[in-house]
C-alpha cells in the first residue's frame, strides 16, 4: 500500500510540475523576475 | 542551487516513475520555477509581516502578478539578483503604499494617469519579450494587448469604485503594483534590470 502511495505522489508531482512547466513557455510571463532556460523539448514559437 | 535541487528531485521521481530523459528536463524546469517562485513568495511575505506593511505588500503583489502575467517584461539573468530585486520593490512598494496618504480626487487623478500611460505602454511594447521568450506572432501580440487594455479597464473601474466608497485602504498599493509591472515592460525597465532590450521588428511597425 505504501508503494502505491508513493507512486501515487510522485506521478502527482510529475504532473503537477509538468503543468507548471507547460505554463512558463506558453505566452504567460514568470511572476517574478527570473526567468530559467526553457528545455529545448518544450520550446516553441510563440 | 536551484537548478541543482530541482535536477536532484527530478532525477530521483523519473527514476521511480521511470520516465525518459525528456520527461526529466521538463519535471526539472517546472520544479525550477516552482521553487524559486515559491521561495521567493515566501520570503517577500515573511519580510512584509516582520515590517508590518503585510497587506499593502499582498496588494502590490496580487496587482503586478495579474498585469506581469500577460504583458511580460525584463527578466533577471541570475536566480540570486532576481531573488534579492523582486524582494527589494516589493516591499518597497508596500512600504510606499503604507505611507503615501492621498485625497479621493487625487486618488483618481493618478489612476486615469497610470491607466492613460498603460495603455501607451501596451501600444508600443507589450507583449515584452526576452531572450529566451519573444512572442513574434502578430495575431498573437495583437491579442495580448486587447486583454491588457481590457484589464486594465476593469482595474481603473474597480479602483475607481473603491477608492470613492472610501472602504479600501489599498488602492495606492494596486496603483503601485500596476505601475511596477509596466515599468518593467518598458525599455528603462529594461536598463534599469541591466537586461538587454530585445527589439522586435513588428513592434517597431507599430503591431
Amino acid at each position: 500500500m505504501l508503494k502505491n502511495l508513493k507512486a501515487f505522489l510522485l506521478s502527482s508531482a510529475a504532473c503537477l510540475f509538468t503543468l507548471i512547466a507547460m505554463s512558463g513557455v506558453s505566452t504567460k510571463s514568470m511572476l517574478f523576475t527570473y526567468e530559467p532556460d526553457i528545455p529545448e523539448s518544450i520550446k516553441r514559437d510563440l | 542551487m536551484i537548478k541543482k535541487l530541482a535536477d536532484n528531485i527530478s532525477n530521483y521521481i523519473v527514476r521511480e516513475l521511470k520516465y525518459d530523459d525528456k520527461r526529466r528536463e521538463i519535471i526539472s524546469y517546472g520544479l525550477e520555477v516552482f521553487l524559486g517562485t515559491s521561495i521567493q513568495t515566501i520570503s517577500i511575505l515573511i519580510l512584509a509581516y516582520c515590517l508590518n506593511i503585510f497587506k499593502s505588500t499582498v496588494f502590490v503583489s496580487i496587482s503586478f502578478i495579474i498585469f506581469r502575467r500577460i504583458i511580460g517584461g525584463s527578466h533577471a539573468n541570475t536566480y540570486k539578483r532576481c531573488y534579492f530585486f523582486s524582494i527589494f520593490i516589493m516591499l518597497l512598494a508596500g512600504v510606499s503604499g503604507e505611507i503615501i496618504n492621498l485625497e479621493t480626487i487625487h486618488i483618481l487623478i493618478s489612476i486615469l494617469l497610470v491607466y492613460i500611460l498603460a495603455v501607451i505602454a501596451t501600444i508600443l511594447w507589450i507583449p515584452a519579450g526576452t531572450e529566451k521568450k519573444q512572442i513574434k506572432n502578430k495575431i498573437t501580440r495583437r491579442k495580448i494587448k486587447i486583454e491588457t487594455i481590457i484589464l486594465l479597464t476593469i482595474w481603473a473601474l474597480v479602483c475607481s469604485y473603491l477608492s470613492n466608497i472610501g472602504t479600501f485602504k489599498y488602492v495606492i498599493s494596486c496603483l503601485l503594483g500596476v505601475i511596477l509591472a509596466f515599468f518593467l515592460a518598458t525599455p528603462l525597465g529594461y536598463r534599469f534590470i541591466s537586461f538587454k532590450l530585445i527589439k522586435n521588428k513588428s513592434k517597431i511597425k507599430g503591431g
